[in-house]
């Protein structure tokens, strides 16, 4: 159960949201991100009422403005490494011309490989192939690509070791300032919060945790 | 301009986008799904199967004789008289115990008759049935659309001892011009009772006809009586259709004969005159009608057949939804990530419906060409063993039928669970663990 009474995102702003298990986090970036519909309330995002917009119309607000990243990758087991990070420009026009269009998509694939830390050669082979540590960069690098305004990350950070954690973060959130978006990141480990321009507590947001929680 | 341009190419993209994601899902998942196509491309070819040998049977019969008007019997049954003497099916009986000379050549005499061919039937060499007829047969007798028998190799006979093969005959014995061939007593392909006595010699090969003909080894009527010179028993001359034992060159009866009539207005009443005939009991049939009763009489059975492949299509398409519905738990995850990236329920809707159809349409070819290959490989084997050739026509219309009709049926199957899918929650398939 989550009880917002206001939370708002500055654009390009790099808010870190923490909060133990069970204190909404995921259903706090499920409501941003038009998987989840509130009971009562409004949420705006990017300008959009998402409670006037069809499924549809959310399912077209993502591919063209929001980039997710799922605590557990979520990558598509039949498609390669790069099939998967260009997924998002196949089902977006906006977002392919963002990405330098249909003819710069590999090389901007590839780019955004390399900076998460990618080597070439795994462009080609079976997401699933590679080590949690790679797809973790795999399903970044697709919610990164065509320049998204908006990053949702779910405790991407969660199956990496602290210093893959921290090195990742470091990329993670270079490639959205060099892209201008802002960045909606949960997670239970406020160790990473200092890399953020504000540190939210779910206790904050969530008045129904914060009430369990006193 | 510009943009409807823009948007015609995506549109086609992303409906690109779909059959390549249906099929490399569908080849993520190739065990269940081979096993969908395998069960749903058994019932087709089943279907496929059962039409084709139903529509070549009767292709098959209807291509056996041509430009007869009427075939002539004793009197008995005319479906009878037709496979014996025609397709060379079953065996003399009361039915078609013979026709005696004097009444064939009194028959044959007729102002109205243009020309006769004469039948003896009742012996077989190794398998295949013996004919004793005379010349008019080569002459008269059409095949197919008006085609005559024509030689490969050799020339009509010309005496008693002389034979003339059918193409098939020829070719599974290994006969050619001028061997010597002895012929069995009976129909059975293995008799105790060979006519040693009368050796008959290889005068001809006939080309390939595609009907019963290519199965026969055709005789004279001098030769029949030649071999049946020594007395036999009662059920040797009920076997044979009444040949003669008197060893002449005119035989006493004959099993039946064909009839080609000066005008075809002359046919009913000259049938009728036939079935009247009151020196002995006879039965003129035409062709064409007896064929058509025997086409009423397994019309039954053929709707059965079909009915009952329709049903285990049914089933097999049963199976895919049970397929569909069943791997929607796994499938949950994969729609909702492509939903999640911005597919939209449409275009997920559109890949599962796609997925059905593509399965569909593959199951369906392998069972078309699995029917095809099956009928191709054992065409020899229904021809030895029950004379129909089947021909191997290349897929046509009833097969594109069956494939566009299995197709639509898979698709209008896929709608619940692809309504069922869409309808699921976008975060329960996200947060679904590997």
């Amino acid at each position: 159960m989550l009880e917002v009474a206001d939370f708002a995102v500055a654009p390009g702003e790099r808010v870190f949201v923490e909060g133990a298990s069970g204190s909404g986090k995921s259903t706090l970036l499920g409501l941003v991100g038009g998987v989840l519909a509130p009971a009562s309330g409004v949420v705006e995002v990017l300008g959009e009422l998402l409670s006037d917009l069809r499924p549809a119309q959310r399912d077209r607000l993502r591919a063209d403005r929001v980039g997710f990243v799922f605590q557990i990758f979520n990558l598509l087991p039949y498609l390669s490494v790069l099939e998967n990070v260009l997924l998002p420009c196949r089902f977006s026009a906006a977002r392919t011309e963002r990405a330098g269009g249909q003819a710069a998509l590999v090389g901007e694939a590839t780019r955004l490989l390399g900076r998460l830390g990618l080597e070439e050669d795994v462009l080609r082979r079976s997401a699933t192939d590679l080590s949690v540590g790679q797809q973790q960069r795999v399903a970044a690098a697709r919610a990164l690509i065509g320049r998204p305004e908006l990053l949702i990350a779910d405790e991407p950070t969660s199956a990496l070791d602290a210093a893959n954690r921290v090195e990742f973060l470091r990329l993670l959130l270079g490639e959205c300032a060099a892209a201008g978006a802002a960045v909606l990141f949960v997670s239970h480990d406020d160790s990473l919060a200092g890399a953020f321009d504000r540190h939210v507590s779910m206790g904050a947001i969530n008045k129904l945790w914060s009430l369990a929680d006193a | 301009m510009r943009e409807v341009g823009q948007v015609r190419r995506a549109g086609g993209g992303r409906w690109r986008l779909v059959v390549s994601l249906a099929l490399k899902s569908l080849l993520n998942r190739r065990l269940t799904a081979g096993l969908t196509v395998l069960s749903v491309a058994v019932s087709v070819a089943l279907v496929v199967g059962v039409d084709r040998v139903r529509t070549e049977t009767k292709a098959s019969f209807a291509r056996t004789i041509s430009g007869a008007d009427l075939i002539v019997g004793a009197r008995g049954g005319p479906l009878n008289l037709l496979l014996y003497s025609i397709f060379r099916i079953g065996r003399t009986g009361d039915a078609t115990s013979g026709i005696s000379w004097e009444s064939y050549q009194v028959l044959a005499a007729r102002p109205e008759v243009a020309w006769t061919i004469p039948l003896s039937l009742g012996d077989a060499h190794r398998g295949f049935r013996v004919l004793g007829t005379n010349l008019d047969y080569f002459t008269h007798y059409r095949f197919g659309r008006g085609q005559q028998i024509a030689f490969a190799a050799g020339r009509p006979f010309a005496d008693a001892e002389d034979a003339v093969l059918g193409a098939d005959v020829a070719a599974a014995l290994g006969y050619r011009l001028g061997d010597a061939m002895v012929v069995s007593h009976g129909l059975g392909e293995v008799s105790f009772r060979h006519h040693d006595e009368a050796p008959f010699h290889v005068v001809g090969v006939l080309a390939r006809t595609g009907t019963p003909i290519d199965r026969t080894v055709h005789i004279t009527l001098a030769g029949v009586e030649r071999m049946h010179g020594e007395p036999e028993g009662e059920d040797d001359a009920s076997e044979h259709g009444g040949h003669s034992e008197a060893g002449d060159h005119a035989p006493d009866m004959i099993s039946a004969f064909i009839v080609g009539l000066k005008s075809r207005p002359l046919l009913f009443a000259f049938q009728r005159f036939v079935n009247e005939y009151r020196p002995e009991p006879l039965l003129a049939i035409v062709p064409g009608v007896a064929l058509r009763q025997l086409w009423e009489l397994v019309a039954v059975i053929e709707t059965a057949m079909l009915a009952i492949s329709a049903l285990v299509i049914v089933a097999g398409l049963v199976g895919m939804l049970t397929m569909l519905l069943a791997s929607l738990g796994e499938r949950r995850r994969e729609t909702a990530i492509l939903r999640a990236v911005g597919a939209g329920p449409a275009l997920v809707f559109g890949l599962l419906v796609l997925e059905a159809v593509l399965l569909a349409a593959v199951a369906a070819i392998v069972g078309i060409l699995g029917a095809h290959g099956a009928l191709l490989v054992g065409r020899g084997f229904v021809l030895e063993n029950y004379g129909l050739a089947l021909a191997a026509s290349p897929p046509g219309g009833f097969e594109l039928a069956v494939l566009a009709g299995v197709a639509l049926a898979a698709g209008l199957v896929a709608l619940l669970p692809a309504w069922r899918v869409c309808g699921m929650s976008l975060a329960d398939g996200l947060t679904v663990r590997l």
